[in-house]
């Protein structure tokens, strides 16, 4: 499995509920941080213990005499000097090892200018090995370093990592006993802790006859008895958990599930909401234009909701079914959560980008007909593909794709009020 | 909550008409994309083993046809038409395991022995079979890369009716063809990776480069390609412009003429060649001068290969190599770069004492006279060896010469040089204007289309 490399070794949102109980705690806190930090620098440099070997020998292989060697080091890639140097100490802590000395150029028998390059494949060591008009060229392979993690910059919103995986994600939940389920394109996953790793315990096909639509969608539901509910476009799944994890998967077109007792009908070839909006208990079902996503906000005859279009509008609707106003630059998420800040709601809103730029989630306060944001939106290292309210109300998933890495990244998002 | 939402429900339809449209970020469905190319392919068949398929050709292919395996945008080998594979210790013998359930564009089911033609006819040296429901890729010599191999264009699956046709399982379907004028395309409904945003795609071939930019500005077109000396000219304009990395090689391929067949004299006309200032005057400063075959983020060892121009030496070569003929050097008429690169060239060859003669050819009706032609060689791939590997498969005269490791790619590279029958000038990107309405683009570095993920953002009333 190897999404379990990404990924905390406990929930960041758990660690986040742990309370503080003593300065112990922050002992052993600063001591984990100090322990990680002192042995960064070493792990860093392991990249190239085999990638520098393998060059050594290749290089000591063509050469005349091990007795004066001059080595340069030239970089045609894109990583940072720093690194650079890295890998020149551990070439040249290689040659040494192989009994090389190396010498300034003045004094040399022979040279090696190595070059640090980089193809579609990762990173290419290149050394011309030689002297005067006889020259060898050796070469290594190596392959992309993971990229250096940025710090999330979030004032007042929050986001708690759940899950990074290479393949798609559409929904990811996080179980009462620590478990994660993950709803992917195919198949839906159970993760659990197990020897202080994350692991995959079990996983259950999504059975389907017609062809996804290209933007697929999907939603996972909890339901209070521990099973739960997979909504895709034409199948609905139901399964459980406990024993073993299950999913039986038909043809529906029951709608989804948007708010307690309020659902609506997905597009069984398409990538939105219909429109058709069924209250629970009752035969009726009204009608909105095809909408992408909505922000409810149960506050009585004071609600509102937040629906964004699939004609690129997100508009504000009151409870005597005015559009009150429409937003402008705001993307087709929209999500409502509830928080200890401001009035108590926030809309949740991202940008106004395609999939291959970064998007940003923006927290809005509803003030007088406008949206007023609040704070610095989060920023993302690409696209959101998913965001959904989460049952409690207070948070909302949100699954965005790295652009950088390819991966999927799945966050829990809440309010966090200044102080 | 539940009155307030009929309530809601009664008046909002009315009402949402009153707004005007903002913005979105989830992909639209539907919309006609038009796109107009310089190009005029006479076939849509991109499988023609003797010839290098043109970018044009690649690019198309990708939209009507599939192949078994896919590279991602890290390069990395993605099932296609082939949900799984395995191969043995030694990389001979491959297994193939079809996606169940694609159906041609004609609505036929996509058969396994369909797939083993296809790629029977595309690669003579690999012995393509059936073994039960899967497909067998065998050969003599160790196949390490092959999954790169098959995400080549060549190796599309290519269904030939017998109404003389081509059909495909592609994301596109062809609804209307007239070779070198237009194509029309239709949105796939049951495309296995999912129906494209778009409902279609009208391209237009044989728009001079100056017809594009007006039909862009006057809302005739979406996509359209720029000269690469009208980039700055365009982003200053306030177009949007997209670039690929350097994905074609312009190079000079010497015909098998008696009149050229001294290496001395084609090596002359090598070492003469400014390729510098080509790159900065011609391109100016886009792409790279090639010394190589590939460009530098393809290979990773295309430094090594030092552009030099050598005048002097030139000019030593050619009075070794006895009286000099006057060549003729030929070109795409319908191609402005590559008719500013010959004249460069003739211009260059002249100071080395070499006579050369530019004119322009219909590419279609192509004559054998010429002693050397300007040749635009797309990259078959991002990876490094199918890319190489596809170039030898054409201009190798020892055949294809299989070559793995970034050492035996560099070695594969000065050995097809060797001769100096293909001259490398430079490496040159796409670039594409769009118009504002285009979302969720993704210029591939090697170039190319990925339409399927394309959406049109609705328009404003």
């Amino acid at each position: 499995m190897q999404a379990e490399c990404y990924n905390p070794l406990i929930p960041r949102d758990l660690r986040f509920r742990m309370p503080r109980r003593s300065q112990c705690v922050f002992f052993l806190v600063f001591l984990t941080i100090f322990v990680a930090l002192i042995s960064a620098a070493p792990a860093a440099a392991q990249e190239w213990d085999a990638s520098s070997r393998e060059l050594a020998e290749k290089i000591v292989a063509h050469v005349q005499s091990r007795s004066g060697l001059s080595l340069t080091v030239k970089n045609l890639s894109s990583l940072p000097q720093s690194r650079v140097s890295e890998a020149q100490r551990a070439l040249e802590s290689e040659l040494r090892h192989r009994g090389v000395t190396l010498v300034a150029s003045e004094q040399a028998l022979e040279q090696a200018g190595v070059t640090l390059a980089e193809n579609t494949s990762g990173y290419l060591w290149v050394a011309e090995v030689g002297h005067d008009d006889s020259w060898d060229v050796v070469m290594v392979q190596m392959p992309v370093l993971a990229p250096a993690e940025r710090a999330p910059a979030t004032k007042s919103l929050r986001r708690a990592p759940l899950w990074t995986q290479p393949e798609p994600m559409l929904d990811v939940t996080s179980l009462g006993d620590g478990g994660l389920l993950v709803l992917g394109r195919d198949s839906i996953s159970l993760f659990r802790v197990q020897d202080r790793k994350w692991q995959l315990v079990a996983s259950a096909a999504l059975a389907h006859s017609r062809p996804w639509p290209r933007d697929l969608r999907g939603r996972l539901v909890l339901q209070e008895d521990g099973s739960f509910r997979a909504y895709l476009p034409g199948v609905q799944c139901a399964g459980t958990i406990q024993p073993q994890l299950n999913a039986a998967c038909r043809a529906s077109d029951d709608p989804w599930p948007l708010s307690t007792g309020v659902n609506a009908f997905f597009s069984g070839r398409r990538n939105y909401f219909t429109g058709a909006v069924k209250l629970a208990g009752s035969s009726e079902a009204g009608n909105l234009d095809p909408f992408y996503s909505v922000a409810m906000f149960p506050q009585g005859e004071r609600g509102f909701w937040i629906v964004a279009f699939t004609n690129g509008t997100a508009r504000l609707i009151n409870t005597r079914g005015e559009v009150v106003t429409t937003f402008n630059g705001w993307g087709g998420e929209v999500a409502g959560i509830a928080s200890d800040c401001g009035s108590g709601w926030q809309a949740l809103a991202t940008r106004a980008v395609d999939s291959t730029q970064l998007d940003a989630l923006a927290a809005y306060e509803i003030v007088n007909r406008e949206a007023a944001a609040t704070g610095v939106p989060l920023e993302f290292d690409g696209p959101v593909t998913a965001m959904w309210s989460a049952a409690d109300g207070r948070s909302a998933t949100v699954i965005a794709r790295n652009l950088r890495t390819g991966s999927y990244e799945a966050f829990s998002v809440s309010a966090v009020c200044g102080r | 909550m539940r009155r307030s939402a009929y309530l809601l429900f009664a008046a909002a339809s009315l009402l949402l008409a009153l707004c005007p449209a903002a913005a979105e970020s989830r992909p639209r469905y539907g919309g006609t994309l038009r796109l107009e190319l310089s190009a005029s392919p006479a076939s849509l068949d991109p499988v023609q083993p003797s010839a290098f398929p043109t970018s044009a050709q690649q690019q198309l292919s990708a939209l009507i046809f599939d192949r078994l395996v896919e590279l991602d945008q890290r390069g990395m080998p993605q099932p296609g038409l082939a949900a799984s594979w395995q191969h043995d210790p030694d990389y001979r013998r491959w297994l193939f395991h079809l996606r169940s359930g694609v159906l041609l564009h004609n609505g036929s089911p996509l058969l396994p022995h369909l797939v083993v033609m296809s790629l029977a006819a595309s690669n003579p040296n690999w012995h393509v079979r059936l073994q039960g429901e899967e497909i067998v890729i065998e050969s003599a010599s160790p196949l390490p890369n092959l999954l790169a191999e098959l995400a080549c264009a060549r190796n599309a699956i290519v269904v030939h009716t017998e109404a003389g046709t081509v059909v495909g399982t592609g994301p596109f379907r062809v609804s209307a063809w007239e070779p070198g004028k237009r194509l029309t395309l239709t949105a796939n409904e049951d495309y296995w990776g999912g129906r494209p945003f778009l409902d279609s795609v009208e391209i237009t071939f044989g728009r001079s480069q100056r017809d594009q930019a007006l039909d862009l500005q006057l809302g005739r077109a979406d996509v359209i390609e720029v000269a690469l000396d009208q980039i700055r000219r365009a982003q200053q304009d306030g177009q949007r412009v997209v670039l690929s990395s350097p994905a074609e090689l312009i190079a000079l391929a010497f015909s098998d003429k008696p009149s050229v067949k001294d290496p001395a004299l084609r090596e002359a006309i090598s070492l003469s060649i400014d390729r510098s200032a080509i790159q900065n005057t011609l391109l100016q400063k886009q792409g790279e001068a090639a010394a190589g075959l590939l460009p530098q983020w393809v290979s990773g060892y295309s430094f090594l290969f030092r552009v030099i121009a050598g005048v002097d030496r030139a000019r030593q070569l050619r009075g070794d190599s006895g009286p000099a003929p006057s060549l003729t050097l030929a070109y795409d008429w319908s191609d402005p770069l590559a008719r500013a690169i010959a004249e460069r060239v003739s211009v260059n060859a002249h100071d080395a004492g070499v006579t050369i003669q530019p004119y322009g050819e219909n590419l279609q009706a192509r004559s054998a006279n010429a002693d050397l032609r300007v040749v635009r060689i797309p990259l078959a791939s991002g990876d490094a060896a199918a890319a190489l590997n596809s170039i030898s498969a054409v201009f190798s005269r020892q055949g294809a010469l299989p070559a793995n490791s970034p050492e035996e790619l560099y070695a594969l590279d000065r050995v097809l040089r060797s001769d100096f029958r293909l001259i490398p000038i430079v490496y040159v990107p796409q670039a594409w204007a769009l118009s504002p309405r285009v979302k969720n683009w993704v210029t591939p570095r090697e170039g190319g289309w990925r339409l399927a993920d394309v959406w049109l953002e609705e328009d404003k009333p």
